[in-house]
């Protein structure tokens, strides 16, 4: 879709808000303080996913990872302009983070997102809380470590080494969505 | 394991985790070279994959679609050259405000910082540039990825959801106890959770409806496991009818490992982080 919109394909664009709008709009919701807030946002994610699009390289990911990444660098952005408004809640409907299974992420989200909810399912959980409220929530360490009563110090360290080793089990030699390659729980 | 220094790998995993204030970015950008780069986008991409993961799809709402569809056609109308990699297209990133004088240098500049590198770049890195913090050049070290152009499946509506969740062998359906709140002294219902999957739905009925900018509702998550201070946030909610069932899907914002019980505050529109716990309308406790 993409590469189509990137050359002005008015169909594509239609195509990629039905295809990626709830996704965006799922994630906008997390991260905003409002209704109005996570409309303001999804608008502000697709319209630079209009002037990306000509950026995106199926070699180097999936479609739907650079949608997601796209959404996330956003959705910071956005919270962090807003200097990251004491109200951290997201809305109400539809929102549960407890992360699913490998083989139970829908394919259509891309095989990276299958490989990351392997590796967080093999973090302590008190990491693997940390990260969740980081990375789907858009929470900061601040607020991660007021929310779950831990040391700041120790939120970042949770944070951090979570992050750490869903990126190595990401890029590991032979890695995919269905080989059994491991990872260490813990990297120092 | 990154090789990198641990200050650089430090500073690349906040920024893909929560964002990086002013003068950490300033501390990065002198950093940054293109081994640092292709890290970026590896933890970039590693949070957004735990992100999509985690997401449970709704429908974007139609008013919101119209106004995309709306976006969409001024934004191929406009008159746009396509974004090359020479190309200064609005930078992604905004660093927060800074305490001190100090400007930020914008993504364009950090892009001409590095020129004498960068110059050295294939085609295919310089594509790559938008994943992260466009227009930065980007080395690629090794995809795991397969593309997937499948579309996302149609969320259940809560009331689907319910009734989903009460077929499923180990779900808990738990009647709400109301208080002396004015807001719920006419209100009964019920929770449903399912332990295994981690959703769940509360229904109510005669629960008082709320102006959102007044004041929302919220839900706890009293888990044995954990610190009774400190509950899992389920999301807050509105009540927007007089009659009938209300069903909300729960959102528990990290996992309960062992529900004790549910509890229901008013709290300011948007919620809080941690309740004060000054106005709890409804309760259900799970059987021990």
């Amino acid at each position: 879709l993409l590469p189509r919109i990137a050359k002005g394909d008015a169909a594509a664009t239609r195509e990629c808000i039905a295809r990626y709008g709830g996704l965006v709009w799922s994630l906008a919701r997390r991260f905003c303080g409002s209704q109005e807030d996570a409309e303001d946002a999804v608008q502000e994610v697709f319209l630079d996913l209009w002037k990306s699009a000509a950026r995106f390289d199926p070699n180097v990911g999936s479609e739907v990872t650079f949608v997601g990444v796209i959404t996330r660098r956003r959705l910071i952005d956005r919270k962090r302009r807003q200097k990251r408004s004491p109200v951290t809640e997201g809305l109400t409907e539809g929102l549960t983070d407890a992360l699913p299974n490998e083989s139970e992420v829908p394919a259509e989200l891309g095989a990276e997102a299958a490989l990351a909810a392997r590796a967080v399912a093999r973090l302590r959980p008190e990491q693997r809380d940390v990260i969740i409220l980081t990375t789907c929530h858009g929470l900061s360490h601040e607020e991660v470590a007021t929310k779950m009563g831990m040391p700041l110090g120790t939120v970042k360290a949770h944070s951090r080494r979570g992050l750490l080793a869903v990126r190595e089990l990401l890029s590991a030699p032979g890695v995919s969505a269905t080989a059994s390659a491991e990872t260490t729980e813990e990297p120092s | 394991m990154s090789t990198h220094d641990p200050r650089a790998t430090e500073l690349l995993l906040d920024d893909a985790l929560v964002g990086l204030s002013a003068e950490e970015q300033a501390e990065l950008d002198a950093m940054m070279s293109e081994a640092l780069e292709a890290e970026s986008l590896a933890f970039q991409q590693a949070a957004a994959g735990i992100a999509l993961a985690a997401t449970k799809l709704e429908s974007l709402p139609a008013t919101l679609q119209a106004k995309l569809e709306e976006q969409a056609a001024k934004h191929l109308s406009a008159p746009t050259s396509t974004p090359t990699s020479t190309s200064t297209p609005t930078p992604t990133r905004t660093p927060a405000p800074a305490p001190s004088p100090a400007p930020s240098p914008a993504p364009i500049s950090r892009l001409g910082n590095r020129l004498g590198w960068l110059a050295a770049a294939a085609c295919l890195l310089i594509a790559i540039g938008a994943w992260t913090r466009e227009p930065r050049e980007i080395v690629v070290t090794k995809s795991v990825f397969v593309p997937h152009d499948v579309p996302p499946p149609i969320p259940p509506t809560p009331t689907e959801e319910r009734e989903r969740l009460l077929a499923k062998p180990g779900t808990q359906k738990i009647e709400w106890s109301a208080t002396k709140d004015d807001t719920s002294k006419d209100a009964a219902g019920d929770v449903v959770w399912n332990a295994a999957e981690q959703k769940g739905t509360m229904r109510f009925r005669g629960l008082a409806r709320n102006d959102p900018k007044a004041f929302q509702y919220q839900l706890w998550i009293f888990d044995k496991t954990r610190d009774d201070k400190y509950p899992v946030d389920g999301g807050v909610f509105d009540v927007d009818q007089k009659t009938g069932d209300v069903i909300v899907p729960i959102t528990a914002r990290v996992q309960v490992r062992d529900a004790a019980l549910f509890a229901i505050t008013v709290e300011k529109p948007g919620g809080v982080v941690v309740s004060k716990r000054e106005r709890i309308v409804l309760t259900a406790k799970t059987p021990s």
